[in-house]
């Protein structure tokens, strides 16, 4: 009905609209970063737009550390931050002899075996 | 002589089938433990249920039965209300019953309340980690290996890396003081050949990495110090055969 009377009244539709799915995540995410952290979403969401879809799946975390980062700033701001780097100097080659005394191994939707870490303060995770 | 071919073929139960199976409350109850020795705990439940209602009666150990499976399914609140209805209350073993839900429920406060004897009690303190009371009632010797984090945040700010390696995490302590390092002769040399925006750039990454290599070498520390708490817990509750104790 409505469409029609939008059709009627001469307004042009866009002819593949965006799916109200990703109208609603590009919301969040740009409603739920707050203040001086708006800086560091946009680079994180650059990097995860830019050079991260082109490298391909290389961390050794789940999940990844940009995706951690995103949600540990949103989530705990500058500790959220701090949160970052520390995770940024925990993913390297060597994190896998933690795994299964400070982290679990969790298969991701690709099937690839990742080491579970959620953007979580101070817990050791559900070991 | 076709309609009784039919009713063997589509009903064969018919032939074996017990047509008062349901209401002889024996063959229920041994339906149930049947049940439960496979494992089928929700399916022995309904069962146990169904024999407490075809006794009419209070059945005070097939309610502890029901109370102990909903335990095990971790159910706890379906646990204590099935603890409820039971008519002698005046015993250890109702007392102990409901002490254990709470227990197992992580409920300590409420653990206490129910449990009476030393180790037990002393079982409730291990597990809240007030082991100078625990040893106390447990007559313990040694208590958890404890490190410091707030050493380990220090040597953090002395040396970037190191308190990740005091708390037993080498590789991420190499990995914090070459990153540390790596951005601060970046930024170093960047501001000696007067390129400012890559300098200031590094400079901030810098300082994410000094404190946030901080930051993680305290909760390295505190990870550390919770893992050996479990470990220690563990091992004095196997020592000491205090999960035997549980259902």
């Amino acid at each position: 009905m409505l469409i029609a009377y939008l059709v009627a009244q001469g307004v042009d539709l866009p002819v593949h609209p965006t799916p109200l799915s990703e109208i609603h995540v590009e919301r969040r995410m740009r409603d739920e970063v707050i203040g001086p952290f708006v800086p560091i979403a946009v680079l994180i969401s650059g990097y995860r737009a830019v050079l991260s879809s082109q490298q391909g799946d290389v961390c050794n975390f789940s999940p990844s550390c940009s995706e951690y980062g995103y949600n540990a700033i949103n989530k705990y701001g500058v500790t959220g931050l701090l949160m970052t780097f520390d995770r940024l100097e925990r993913c390297h080659s060597h994190a896998w002899r933690y795994r299964n005394i400070y982290y679990y191994e969790q298969t991701d939707e690709r099937g690839k075996v990742k080491l579970h870490d959620p953007p979580e303060p101070d817990t050791v995770s559900d070991l | 002589m076709n309609i009784i071919g039919f009713v063997l073929f589509f009903f064969p139960g018919a032939l074996v089938a017990d047509p008062n199976f349901y209401t002889n409350s024996a063959k229920v109850l041994s339906f149930a433990e049947n049940l439960e020795a496979e494992g089928d705990w929700y399916r022995a439940i309904t069962e146990y249920k169904r024999y407490v209602h075809l006794e009419g009666e209070p059945q005070d150990d097939i309610h502890y039965r029901i109370s102990r499976l909903y335990t095990k399914l971790k159910r706890f609140g379906n646990a204590l209300d099935a603890l409820l209805v039971i008519e002698n209350k005046e015993n250890g073993r109702y007392c102990y019953s409901v002490g254990q839900v709470y227990f197992l429920a992580g409920d300590y406060t409420n653990a206490k309340a129910y449990w009476r004897s030393d180790t037990l009690l002393g079982w409730i303190h291990l597990r809240e980690g007030n082991y100078q009371q625990a040893s106390q009632l447990l007559n313990i010797t040694h208590y958890p290996k404890q490190k410091k984090s707030w050493l380990g945040g220090t040597l953090s700010a002395l040396i970037p890396g190191s308190g990740r390696v005091y708390a037993g995490r080498a590789a991420d302590g190499i990995s914090a003081f070459a990153l540390t390092l790596g951005t601060g002769l970046s930024s170093y040399y960047c501001f000696k050949q007067e390129r400012y925006a890559p300098a200031y750039l590094f400079a901030l990454l810098c300082a994410g990495f000094y404190l946030g290599d901080i930051y993680g070498s305290v909760i390295s520390v505190r990870q550390y110090n919770e893992i050996q708490e479990e470990k220690y817990v563990s091992e004095i509750e196997i020592t000491l055969g205090l999960r035997r104790q549980l259902w």
